[in-house]
Order: C-alpha cells, then structure tokens, then sequence
C-alpha cells in the first residue's frame, strides 16, 4: 500500500495546488483591472484639463471678438483724455456696450465682462459689481498682459466663486499699425459651477446613462478648503479634500520642465464602495490658492474566484476556448494510474489471498501459503495458520487428558530445553549468559518458577537465596529423600540426581485446565490438583497449592543442564516438534524415575498442552519464544517455562 | 531740482506667470506693447551734502494704500527705519506676509479699511509684501538712507525739491535693487533737467559698465 498512499498525497497536493491556484489566479487579473481603471481615470484627468483647454481657447477667442465691437469707443476717449478719475458718462457709455454684448451672446452667455483703460483701471462691468468702477486690475497679470497685447486666460476666485477668464486687448479703429493703438482690454468671465462639471461628465465617462443620467466619472473643482462644484456625491469632497491636502507637496511639484508631475490616484471609502480619485492642481492664479480639481469613480469590486466563476459565459467553456481534451486525458491517466496501483498493491494480493483462502476452505490446501503473500497479507495469512495449527491440536487433543502429565509424583531431572539431542547428551554446565538470559525475564514472572532444589552435598557453600525466602515445606519422604540426592554443578546451582525410579500406582486423570491455569499445570503446582479428574485420593497431601509467591521472593530457576536454546520457531512445525518431542523425552524419563506413571501422558496431549502454554506466554510477554524444561518438585516431575525475549 | 528717467526702446519684461489653461499668445493685429518699467522705479540722490536730519525717519507713519487687486502705489520708498501703515482701500480682505521677512506683519487679516502698520529698515533691499488670497498682489518697500528719493510719473518725469547745495550721485531703484547705470552726478544748485537713460541690460540685471572697483 505504498505506493497507494504516496498516490494519495500527490493527488490531494494536487487537489490544493489546484484550489490555491483557482483563488490566486483572479489576483493577477482584478490587479490588472484596478492598473487599467487608474490610467482611464489619470486619462479622464487629462481629459478635463483638455477640455477646459479647449474652452479657454474658445473664451479667448469670445473676447477678442468682443473687443473688435464698440466697446475701444469709450476706452479711446480716456486714453487721449488722459483724466485721472473716469466720468460717470463713459462708465454708462461702456455699460451699455457691455451690456449689449453679453446680450448678444449666442449659446452660454459670459458671466461677466469687464472693460479696462489703458492702465488698467475699471471702466465699467456687466454682470458681477456692476456699480463699481475706477478700480485698478492691472495688478492681475492676465490683464497686465492683455494690456501689452497678448491674449491670455486664467482662473480667478473672486467672492468665493471661481471663474474662468479670458482678456483680449482692445485696439482703437481705425487700426493703425502702432502700439499707440491699444487703448485697453476686455476681460471675459465664466463660472465654474456644477453645469460645468455635469457638462464634463459624460466627455470623460466611460458609461453614462441617457438624457443626463449619472455617468460612472465625476468632476470636482476645490479651492483650498471650498468645494466649488462637484458633479458627484457631496459627501465624497470632505475625503477628496483631506486627502488632497496630505499630498499638497506633491500636488504643485513639478519637472524640470516646469510641468507638474502627475499625482497617483488614491482611494477614498465612499458610501457603498471604495473610490478611486485623480486630482491635479488647476493652472492659473487659483493654483497658487491651492485649486485643484479631481475626477474620482467607484473602484470595481473584486470579484474572487465565485465571481470569476460566475462571470463565465457559455463560449468560454467551448472547445475553442477551453482545454476540454487535454483535461479528459489528464484525467482518464490520473484516473487509470491510480486504478492501476490500486490492483498492484490491493486488489491482486486480496484476490490472490482469497483465492487461497477459498482453497482452504475447499480442503484443497492445509494452510495458507504464507511466502506467496508480502506485507500485511502475509501477515493475514501467517495468523491464519497458526490459528489453524492452535485449533488442529486442540481438536488432536483432549483436555480431559492433561492432567495425565502432572499425575505422579517422581523424581525430575533438568532438561535441556531444545537441544535435538534430548537427554542422552552429555551434561554441561550454562555458561552465566545463558543463565542471565533466562533468569532474567523469568525472575519477573510469577507463574513457573519454582523454588529450587536444595544444594548439593558437599558441593561447596549454598548461595543465598533471592529476596524472602520460601517457607520450608514438608515433603513427602520419597520426594525428601531425591533432594538429598541433588548435587551442585559447576557454578553452584543445586542439580537434581535422579531417583530411582518409583512405579507410580493410580495414575490419576487429568482434569479439564483453564487457559489462565496453564502454566501451572506444567509446573504442576496446585493447579496441578485442579486439573486432575478426578482428584487422586492416594496422592499426598499438596503442600505447594498455594498462590505462587511474589516475584522478587523467588529464587532463581535451577540452570539447565545444558547450554540453553532457543526453541524452534512457531512458524517451523517441524522443529518445533523436534523440540517438543525432546521435552516430552526428557519429562516421560524423569517422571519414569520419580516413579509417576506415564501411560496416559501421549506426545500428543504433551505438545497441545506446550504450544498453549507458548502462545499464551507470547501473547502476555510479547517474548520471542519461550523455553521448557523438566524438573523435580515435590518429588513430581515437572516442567517450567521460561519466556526468552531476546 | 527735476529730470526724466527715459527708458530703452525694448524692455526686456518679466516673465509671465499664473498662465491658464492656453499660454499667452500675442493678439494678431497689433504688436505687443513694450514693458513699462517706470511704475517700478524710483530716482535717489546719494551724496555727502545729505544733512544728518534727512536720515530721520518721519514722526508718523506713511500710508500705503492696498486697493482690491493692487498695492498703490506699487513699490514704496521711505527712509529706513520708517512705519509703513499699510491700508486697506479696496472692498477684499487679505492676508498679508513678507516672504524675505516672514515675522514683519502680523498673520491677522486685514478687512475693509483695516491697516497694519510696520517697520521698514534696512539696506539696499526691497521689503516685499504680498496676500495670500491673490497672487498677483504684490507690493514692494524700498527703505533708503535719506529722503532724497522720488519716484517718476508715466512719462518718467521726477522731481526734487530742498535738496542742499552740492554734489550728488543720481541712483535708480528697479523692483527689487540698484540699477547698474554708468554714473550721474549732478552739482545743486544746477541748471537744466537731469536725464538718465536706462539700458534694457540695466533693466534685466545685467550691468552695461564695469562696476566700481572692478575690470
């Protein structure tokens, strides 16, 4: 399944990668958007500031018509009269022309006109402070400079009203070719107001809706802190102006040229939606009183990956425009790689597991076979047959008849735990590893030690025993008399003499053993009572049917008589049947020469009552394997097991 | 004593400032009218015969009106140390300061008929003032060493009266310092009309004779 799941991740990164791209992939565009709608609105600035160009073109153009009428009349008279204060009689003379003039007008009538004497002093005015005259203008440079001759605009904030001007000089007729010839100038005013930002609107807007309706690009004109006109919302010159004068250095910086630079658009919260504004200083004397004007629009809203998606139409889903074969490929390949693993790693060893299980079943096998399955299917497999093995020799063996093994008392001898050679082989001592080995694990159990025999005589001093000792028990006499036939072997450890054999009268019948008594029927401690059936009213008296003692007051086992091995794995029946064999040996010897009978103790029972007891010592341990031997006890044979963990 | 201050045949003008939406354009039919230079300048007398009295700046201040869109008259000579009140004539409120010297006039408005007054002092430099509110509303203050200063009509004419015996140097102010003239001196009591005749290079700032002391 290794490859299953390696396959699992690469599909849900490739699942995220492709979520992550889908809610990134708007980013680029919408960016691209929000770039192209600041150039249409830097545009639509520019734009104004042509327009109003264009009108100052045209403005100009009104005043040097205006100056080509009557109005040089008046303005000739002073001149060559040279007063010093201009008489009530020219004032109304020049009014009337004025008057005559914006009367005239064709289309958007000025606001107001202004006639000037050569020197700049106010000869009368139609249209803004019409009784006032005989101040001096000469001061603001348009009409300096209309004066001189030249033809020029401006933008003037006059009573908090801003206006856009045009001068034209004014030249008396008839015309001669001199500079004597300039008699005065005329000054053309025209509101800037709402009309003239409406007008704008749909010159600089790339929507606008019919017969005046709101366009999508507003206009607004700002002197200082006055809102002159907007065609927008109101509400919006508040955030224009102070946004506006956070970035006043920037808005009168200009180039080497002596051209303003542009100002970036900037963002203002609106009502309802976020707004984008371009602003510019106005030209003129209003610039130097910090006039500006702005165009601003509603930003557009981002639209996210919903949106996108909503935002599809039919053809962007059709052939020519969307990969649909190279996607179904990609697909059907992902699909059949994935398909393809699957069966490599699942479906044919499940198939192949099955199959064999389907034999099994049949009769047509004995066991699963084990090597032709790999991972967690052989591991299936292995557990089948062992529980297999475990459920054949418990149906091959009565558990009526256990307790045959533990029947009579005897004389035991220790046993070589695994050693082919069973108990025809030549004693030899454990060498100390062993002995730890086995001592170890098994000095924590609590089930199979038991005590040991008492040392040899004359084999040197007894080694003290392990934490509290066992209490001395009475032992029958035959049993008494086996242990004063126990030597010490090599490394102190009491060995057992064998007895002559004592035929054992009675063999009693073993009695039916729970699994958790196990391992005391091999000990053949008081369970061993327990499993008789019926009890054997010739046997002694058991001293030992007590609980086992703790742990730490055991003594050490009594070391084998040969080197200690480990026994045939589980999975090998055969050697596994060599050792139980050697084991039934060595334990149908000494209960023959502790004098117990061994006529109702088969190899058969022996090995059902050994693989059990293995299993569950396996299972409650988790040891590699576990080691048996035979020993006297009580003057009984009987068999211990030893979990080996390493 | 009396003179004329005659000026060149071309003016070279000063630049053109605040243009609108469309730059200036000179009118088609006639040619464009020379530069007139006279309203900004103003005739000095300089000499030693000055008596020490003609240094003392008058006991009450000179008025200077400021009209709606002007000030009048446009530049202002006075003694050194003299009180300029300046005074509103015109019907529009201004603001106004001195941008060479920021602290000389208050930052208060001045209405309709308002004045403020100030001290001119100094030395060969012209205080100007000017409003906020209109940009082309500048005023200049030329504070001199004596009174023996005038300043010329339209027609360049000037005019000095009690002017002590002896000799003097004829100097001309424009706008914002000396023009660099070849020397005019003058013996009072004289006979006949002092003429200076200003050079477009004097006008532009450019002197047209080697300055004192210099090569």
């Amino acid at each position: 399944m290794f490859w299953s799941k390696i396959w699992y991740f690469l599909v849900a990164v490739f699942a995220m990668v492709a979520v992550g791209l889908a809610l990134a992939v708007p980013r680029p565009a919408e960016r691209r958007i929000l770039e192209a709608e600041d150039r249409r609105l830097e545009k639509a600035r520019d734009d104004v500031e042509l327009l109003l160009g264009l009108d100052a073109h045209a403005r100009i153009n009104n005043a040097l018509t205006y100056t080509r009428h009557d109005v040089f009349v008046e303005l000739k008279r002073i001149k060559e009269d040279n007063p010093d204060t201009i008489s009530q009689q020219v004032h109304d003379s020049a009014r009337a022309t004025l008057e005559q003039l914006q009367s005239g007008t064709q289309g958007v009538k000025p606001s107001f006109l202004i006639s000037l004497d050569a020197w700049g002093r106010v000869v009368a005015r139609v249209g803004q402070n019409e009784k006032s005259w005989g101040d001096d203008l000469s001061g603001y440079y348009l009409v300096r400079d209309a004066l001189r001759g030249y033809m020029r605009d401006d933008l003037w904030l006059v009573d908090r009203k801003l206006y856009r001007v045009a001068a034209a000089p004014v030249v008396a007729r008839p015309i001669e070719q001199s500079v004597e010839g300039y008699v005065g100038a005329l000054v053309v005013g025209q509101e800037v107001d709402e009309a003239l930002a409406r007008e704008l609107e749909p010159q600089i807007s790339s929507t606008c809706e019919h017969d005046g309706g709101a366009c999508d690009t507003h206009v607004a004109f700002f002197v200082g802190e006055n809102a002159i006109a907007n065609s927008g919302p109101t509400v919006l010159a508040t955030d224009i102006k102070q946004e506006v004068a956070k970035i006043a250095d920037k808005l009168s910086a200009k180039d080497e040229r002596g051209n303003l630079v542009p100002v970036p658009a900037f963002t203002i919260q609106g009502e309802t939606a976020s707004v984008r504004v371009a602003v510019k200083r106005l030209p003129g004397e209003v610039g130097a009183q910090d006039g500006f004007y702005a165009v601003y629009r509603e930003r557009p809203r981002t639209v996210g990956f919903m949106g996108s998606l909503a935002g599809l139409v039919k053809g962007d889903m059709s052939f020519g425009n969307f990969p649909w074969i190279a996607l179904g490929a990609g697909l059907i390949l992902l699909v059949l790689l994935g398909v393809g693993i699957m069966w490599i790693e699942a479906d044919k060893p499940l198939k192949r597991l099955t199959n064999d299980a389907l034999a099994l079943g049949k009769g047509d096998a004995r066991s699963l076979a084990e090597d032709q399955h790999r991972g967690k299917w052989g591991s299936i497999a292995r557990s089948v047959n062992l529980a297999l093995d475990r459920l054949s020799r418990e149906s091959k063996t009565p558990r009526a008849d256990l307790g045959a093994l533990y029947e009579t008392e005897g004389e035991a001898k220790p046993l070589p735990p695994s050693a082919p050679s069973g108990a025809g082989m030549p004693f030899s001592p454990p060498p100390p590893s062993d002995l730890a080995i086995d001592t170890g694990p098994a000095a924590s159990f609590t089930f199979d030690i038991p005590p040991p025999p008492p040392p040899a005589t004359g084999a040197g001093p007894v080694p003290p025993p392990m934490g509290k000792q066992r209490p001395e028990k009475v032992l029958p006499p035959a049993v008494e008399a086996l242990r004063k036939k126990t030597t010490t072997g090599p490394l102190g450890v009491p060995i057992v003499q064998p007895p002559p054999l004592v035929p054992a009268a009675n063999p009693p019948r073993a009695k039916e053993a729970t699994p958790a008594s196990l391992d005391d029927d091999i000990l053949g401690h008081a369970a061993t009572a327990e499993l008789m059936t019926p009890p054997p009213p010739a046997l002694p008296p058991l001293v030992d049917a007590k609980p086992p003692p703790p742990p730490l007051d055991l003594e050490p086992p009594p070391p084998p008589l040969r080197p200690p091995e480990l026994p045939p794995s589980p999975s090998l029946p055969d050697g596994e049947d060599v050792y139980f064999r050697q084991v039934y040996d060595d334990f149908i010897e000494l209960k023959k020469k502790c004098g117990e009978s061994v006529e109702s103790l088969t190899f058969e029972k022996f090995s059902v009552k050994l693989v059990q007891n293995r299993d569950q010592l396996i299972a409650k341990y988790a040891c590699k394997a576990v080691k048996f031997q035979v020993y006297v006890k009580d003057g009984k044979a009987a068999l211990k097991a030893t979990p080996i963990r390493s | 004593m009396q003179g004329a201050v005659v000026p060149p045949v071309a003016v070279e003008a000063p630049p053109l400032e605040y243009a609108g939406f469309v730059p200036p354009t000179p009118n088609p039919i006639l040619p464009l009218k020379q530069y007139d230079p006279l309203p900004q300048c103003i005739v000095y007398l300089d000499g030693a015969a000055a008596p020490p009295e003609a240094s003392q700046p008058p006991h009450g201040p000179v008025t200077w009106q400021l009209g709606n869109h002007a000030f009048m008259p446009p530049i202002l000579p006075v003694i050194s140390g003299s009180q300029v009140e300046i005074s509103n004539v015109g019907q529009e409120t201004h603001v106004l300061f001195s941008p060479n010297q920021p602290g000389l006039i208050p930052k208060e408005p001045i209405g309709r008929d308002g004045s403020r007054t100030v001290t001119a002092s100094g030395k060969d430099v012209a205080i100007a003032i000017q409003s906020r509110g209109s940009p082309h509303l500048v005023g200049r203050i030329v504070p001199l060493p004596t009174r023996y200063f005038t300043r010329v009509d339209r027609n360049g004419r000037f005019k000095f009266e009690g002017v002590p015996a002896g000799r003097w140097t004829v100097k001309v102010w424009y706008r914002d310092g000396w023009l660099i003239l070849p020397t005019k001196t003058i013996d009072v009591p004289g006979k006949g009309d002092v003429r200076i005749e200003l050079t477009t290079e004097a006008l532009a700032g450019r002197p047209t004779t080697p300055l004192p002391g210099k090569n």
